[in-house]
C-alpha cells in the first residue's frame, strides 16, 4: 500500500524542540531553521553532503553551509510584498510549526507548515536513503491578493572551506539550475526547479534579485533558482519543488537534481505477506458439518495413529470428509 | 466437533484412502506418484516445483475416466489440476510451484492433495496424500571461527552522518526478517538499525572479521513455526534446528576482504517418503580478513575507543592490504594507500587529526582522532604526529602491532618529498615519528619519501619510500644530524 505523504495532516502539531529539527542518511545531512531555511544553529547543523556515497573514495567532508555566514534562503515576492526566510543569516518573515522527523528506511523526511494573514506555506523536507538528493516541496496559498508571486531558494555554497579555509567555488547558472563546484575536487551541489530562472548573484535573498544574477563566475558568491507562479487570488494554492542534487562533478550534481523532479516521496513498500494463500473460491465447503454419507463407503486399513498430532493433520485428515459432503 | 476428534483417532495408519462407488463395475481408483518428494519451499530459488501425477489404472474394461487433483492447504489455499484418462495408461501430470490457484503462496503447513476420479460407466473413486509448504531459508546466521580465537568483533563508527557513535556487532551478523535473503550490507560507516532500535530485532547483513586462514563456521537459527512438526528436515546429514553449524572451506591465507557465497540444500521426510528438497537458497556474506585479532588500543576506561577495529576502516583500506601475508605487507599497503591519498597534504605545522597529552613530544598519551580522519572534517593538512598515529591505528586495525616512534630532537632534514607534494625539499625539525614493528628497527614513514641515492642531503632526488626500510638507514636518508628515538607508544583512538 503506497501513501502519499502529501497526504499527511499538518494538523495539530507540538512544537518541535530546535536541536530535533534535521535529518540525516547515508549521503546528506542538513539542519533547518524554524523558517524552512537551511542552518539549524542547536544542532550546529548546515549541510553535509557525501558526493560518492558511503562506499565511495571520497571523503565527507565539512559542512558546506556553516562556515562564514550560514546562508540558505528561500522567499516569496508578490507584487506588494515579500517573505524572507534565512535564519539565521537573514532572519525570518514567517515561522513554522514542525512535525516530528520521520524515517521510514526508504526516506527521511520532515514537514512544517505556517502563515501571516496574507499567505500560508507547508513546507516538506524529504531526503531519500542512498541518494544524493533533498526535496523541497512547498504548497503555497493565498489568503490575500498576492498579484504576480515569485518564489526562490538561494545559497552559499562553502565546498572547499573544509579543504583549504576558502569560501570561493566554480559557479555555473543555465535555466532552470545552478551548480556551485569545488575547486579542490570538483565535489558540487546543484539547485533546479522547474521552470526556474537561476542566477548568480552576492547576498540575493528575494527572488527578483536571483532572477536578475549572473550566469558564471569563480568566487564566493550566492546561487539561486526562482520560480514565476504567476498571479495568485485570495484562496488559490500552488504547490512547487527545488531540489538539490550533489555529485562528484557538477554534471553528476545537476543529473541528480534533475531526477529528483521527477521522484515521489512514498512510504516504503511492504513485501506482500507470504502466507497470505487466501480461500478456494468453491462456496464454503470448509463450512460444512461432515455428516456421513451414505452412497459412498471408506475403506479404513491400518490400527489406530498415535495419540497425538499436529492440528494442521487433523485438518487434512478431515478435509476428505468435508469435500465429500460438498461433492455429494 | 467430539465425533469427528474420535473419528480422526481411529484413523488408518496410512494418509491413502480411498472412496468406492457400490455397484461399479471396476475401482476407478487413482495412483498417485510424486518423484520429487512432498516437501517445497517456494521461496527458494531455482523456480522449485513438486512433480504430482496422477493414474487410474484399475478400471471397468473400456471404461473412460477423469481425474482431478485438489491441493487444500492448512489455511484454505487450493490449487488444482484436472485432465481426462481415457486409457489406463494414460497419465496426468502437474507441477505445484507452492502457490494456490490464485497465485499466492501456500503458507507454511501440511496440505492434502486429494486426486479424484469419475469413470463413463459412474464410478468414481479417490486417493489422497498429505504434502508440506516449508520455509527452510536459515532465520540467523552466526559468522564465527573454528577456533573461537580466529573471530574478530567488528563495529561501525556512527549513528548517521555526522554523529560518532561507535556501535560494535553482536549476535549473528545475518538475520532475516522477510521471504527473502538480505544483501550484505553495504555502507561501512553506519549500521542498518537506526539509535535505539534493538540491532538483534532489525533485518541485517553485516560483515565479520576473522582471522586470515580461519576456517569460518555459519552456526544458523531456524524458524521452527516455518516446518511442520510431521517433517524432518535435514541438512548435511543433521537434523536442521537451531545450533546447526556449517563450517567453510579455510580462508585464505593473507589480509584482505571477500564475499563468500554459501548454498543451501535440504533433504526432507514426511511420513518416511524422504527426498531432497526442490531448489536451493543461497546467502552472501561479507568477510574480513585480518592478519590477527586487533592491536589497537583499547582506551574506554578513558572514553576514547575501545579497540574494535571499524568496518570503515577495513572498508576504506581493504584494497590496500589485499594480499598481505605479513605485518610487513600491511604496512606496506597501507603506507602507499596514507603517502598516496588524494585528500591528505602533509603539513609539519598542522596539527590536525591527533592530540596529545602531556608535553609536547614527551607525551604521555597521543590521540589518533579517526572518525575525524575518515570525513577529513579537519581538512587534508596533517602534520607527521597525525600521520604516524593514522598508519599504525590503520595497521593495528588490521592486527599489526605497529607503534608510533617519536624521533628527535632537533634536526635538519636531507632532501624529502612530502605526501601532497610535488617537488623535494628540506626542513628544520624539532621531531618528526614515524612507525615500526620492532623498535625502530624497520621503519614506515606515510609523510615522506625520502632521497634513495648515496647523497641523501642534495640533488638529484631519487624518491624512496619508507616501507620497512631498516631503521639505520632511515635515519641516515632522513637525516645527517644525530637522532634517537624519544617516545614510543601506541595511539588512542577517537
Amino acid at each position: 500500500m503506497v501513501v502519499l505523504l502529501a497526504l499527511l495532516s499538518s494538523s495539530a502539531r507540538a512544537e518541535l524542540p530546535a536541536g530535533d529539527r534535521w535529518l540525516s542518511t547515508d549521503r546528506v545531512a542538513l539542519g533547518l531553521a524554524s523558517d524552512g531555511s537551511l542552518c539549524n544553529e542547536t544542532a550546529d547543523l548546515g549541510l553535509f553532503f557525501d558526493p560518492d556515497g558511503p562506499t565511495g573514495p571520497y571523503p565527507l567532508g565539512g559542512d558546506v553551509l556553516t562556515p562564514g555566514r550560514c546562508f540558505e534562503v528561500w522567499a516569496i515576492e508578490s507584487e506588494t510584498d515579500s517573505w524572507v526566510m534565512g535564519a539565521p543569516d537573514q532572519g525570518s518573515d514567517l515561522t513554522l510549526s514542525w512535525d516530528e522527523p520521520v524515517d521510514d528506511g526508504a526516506w527521511t523526511w520532515i514537514q512544517g507548515a505556517g502563515g501571516d494573514d496574507r499567505v500560508a506555506v507547508t513546507l516538506r523536507v524529504a531526503i531519500p536513503h542512498g541518494a544524493p538528493v533533498v526535496l523541497f516541496d512547498l504548497s503555497l496559498s493565498a489568503v490575500d491578493d498576492l498579484g504576480d508571486t515569485w518564489v526562490s531558494r538561494s545559497f552559499d555554497p562553502d565546498l572547499d572551506y573544509w579543504v583549504d579555509g576558502n569560501h570561493s567555488t566554480v559557479n555555473l547558472a543555465a535555466d532552470p539550475w545552478a551548480v556551485a563546484s569545488s575547486q579542490w575536487d570538483e565535489r558540487s551541489w546543484a539547485l533546479l526547479a522547474d521552470g526556474a530562472q537561476a542566477g548568480i548573484c552576492s547576498w540575493c535573498a528575494e527572488p527578483s534579485d536571483v532572477a536578475a544574477g549572473g550566469a558564471s563566475s569563480t568566487g564566493d558568491a550566492v546561487l539561486g533558482a526562482a520560480v514565476d507562479l504567476g498571479a495568485l487570488a485570495a484562496g488559490s494554492s500552488t504547490e512547487l519543488r527545488f531540489v538539490y542534487g550533489f555529485g562528484v562533478d557538477a554534471e553528476a550534481a545537476i543529473a541528480a537534481a534533475e531526477d529528483g523532479l521527477s521522484w515521489e516521496v512514498e512510504e516504503a513498500e511492504e513485501e506482500a505477506p507470504v502466507g497470505d494463500s487466501g480461500w478456494s473460491a468453491r462456496d464454503g465447503w470448509d463450512q460444512e458439518y461432515a455428516e456421513p454419507d451414505e452412497e459412498l463407503t471408506v475403506k479404513e486399513g491400518g490400527g489406530c495413529t498415535a495419540a497425538a498430532a499436529p492440528a494442521s493433520l487433523l485438518l487434512a485428515l478431515l478435509a476428505p470428509l468435508l469435500i465429500h459432503r460438498r461433492r455429494a | 466437533m467430539i465425533p469427528l476428534v474420535l473419528l480422526w483417532a481411529c484413523a488408518p495408519a496410512t494418509t491413502e484412502r480411498t472412496e468406492v462407488v457400490p455397484g461399479a463395475r471396476g475401482l476407478p481408483t487413482p495412483v498417485l506418484s510424486l518423484p520429487d518428494g512432498r516437501v517445497l519451499d517456494p521461496t527458494l530459488a531455482g523456480d522449485p516445483t513438486l512433480s504430482l501425477s496422477a493414474t487410474v489404472p484399475t478400471r471397468a474394461d473400456g471404461a473412460s475416466c477423469s481425474v482431478e487433483l485438489e491441493l487444500v492447504g492448512a489455511e484454505g489455499g487450493l490449487a488444482s489440476w484436472a485432465g481426462d484418462l481415457p486409457s489406463a495408461d494414460d497419465r496426468l501430470d502437474a507441477r505445484w510451484d507452492g502457490r494456490t490457484d490464485d497465485g499466492a503462496r501456500f503458507p507454511a503447513g501440511l496440505a492434502t492433495l486429494f486426486a479424484w476420479s469419475q469413470c463413463d460407466d459412474g464410478s468414481r473413486g479417490s486417493a489422497s496424500v498429505v504434502l508440506a509448504s516449508v520455509r527452510l531459508l536459515p532465520q540467523t546466521i552466526d559468522v564465527g571461527a573454528a577456533d573461537p580465537a580466529d573471530e574478530v568483533l567488528l563495529a561501525f563508527h556512527k549513528s548517521d552522518l555526522r554523529t560518532v557513535d561507535p556501535q560494535t556487532v553482536t549476535g549473528p551478523e545475518y538475520r532475516r526478517t522477510g521471504a527473502s535473503s538480505p544483501a550484505p550490507w553495504s555502507d561501512p560507516d553506519q549500521p542498518p538499525w537506526s539509535v535505539g532500535v534493538d540491532p538483534l530485532t532489525v533485518e541485517r547483513n553485516v560483515p565479520a572479521g576473522l582471522v586470515m586462514g580461519a576456517t569460518p563456521v555459519l552456526t544458523v537459527t531456524v524458524d521452527d513455526a516455518a516446518v511442520p512438526g510431521a517433517v524432518e528436515v535435514r541438512f548435511a546429514d543433521e537434523p536442521w534446528q537451531d545450533g546447526v553449524a556449517r563450517a567453510l572451506d579455510p580462508l585464505a591465507g593473507t589480509a584482505g576482504r571477500e564475499v563468500v557465497d554459501v548454498d543451501w540444500t535440504w533433504t526432507a521426510c514426511l511420513e518416511g517418503d524422504c527426498a531432497a528438497v526442490p531448489g536451493s537458497a543461497t546467502t552472501s556474506h561479507e568477510l574480513y580478513r585480518l592478519l590477527a585479532p586487533s592491536e589497537l588500543r583499547d582506551g574506554s576506561a578513558d572514553g576514547y575507543a575501545d579497540g574494535t577495529p571499524w568496518i570503515g576502516v577495513l572498508a576504506d583500506t581493504a584494497d590496500a592490504v589485499e594480499g598481505a601475508a605479513d605485518g610487513f605487507d600491511v604496512l606496506d599497503g597501507l603506507r602507499d594507500r596514507v603517502y598516496e591519498d588524494p585528500w591528505l597534504l602533509y603539513d609539519p605545522s598542522d596539527r590536525s587529526y591527533s592530540e596529545y597529552d602531556g608535553a609536547y613530544i614527551y607525551w604521555e598519551s597521543i590521540t589518533s582522532e579517526l572518525s575525524l580522519w575518515l570525513d577529513r572534517q579537519d581538512g587534508l593538512s596533517l602534520y607527521c604526529h597525525s600521520v604516524s598515529c593514522l598508519l599504525s591505528t590503520l595497521g593495528q586495525t588490521w592486527g599489526v602491532d605497529a607503534e608510533q616512534i617519536v624521533l628527535g630532537v632537533g634536526f635538519q632534514t636531507n632532501l624529502a618529498q612530502a605526501a601532497g607534494s610535488s617537488s623535494p625539499g628540506r626542513w628544520y625539525f624539532n621531531s618528526h615519528s614515524v612507525v615500526t614493528l620492532d623498535d625502530g628497527g624497520h621503519v614506515w614513514d606515510a609523510s615522506i619519501d625520502v632521497d634513495g641515492d648515496d647523497d641523501p642531503y642534495n640533488a638529484p632526488f631519487d624518491a624512496v619510500s619508507p616501507l620497512g626500510m631498516p631503521g639505520d638507514e632511515y635515519f641516515w636518508r632522513l637525516t645527517y644530524d644525530d637522532i634517537d628515538i624519544v617516545n614510543q607508544g601506541k595511539c588512542l583512538v577517537r
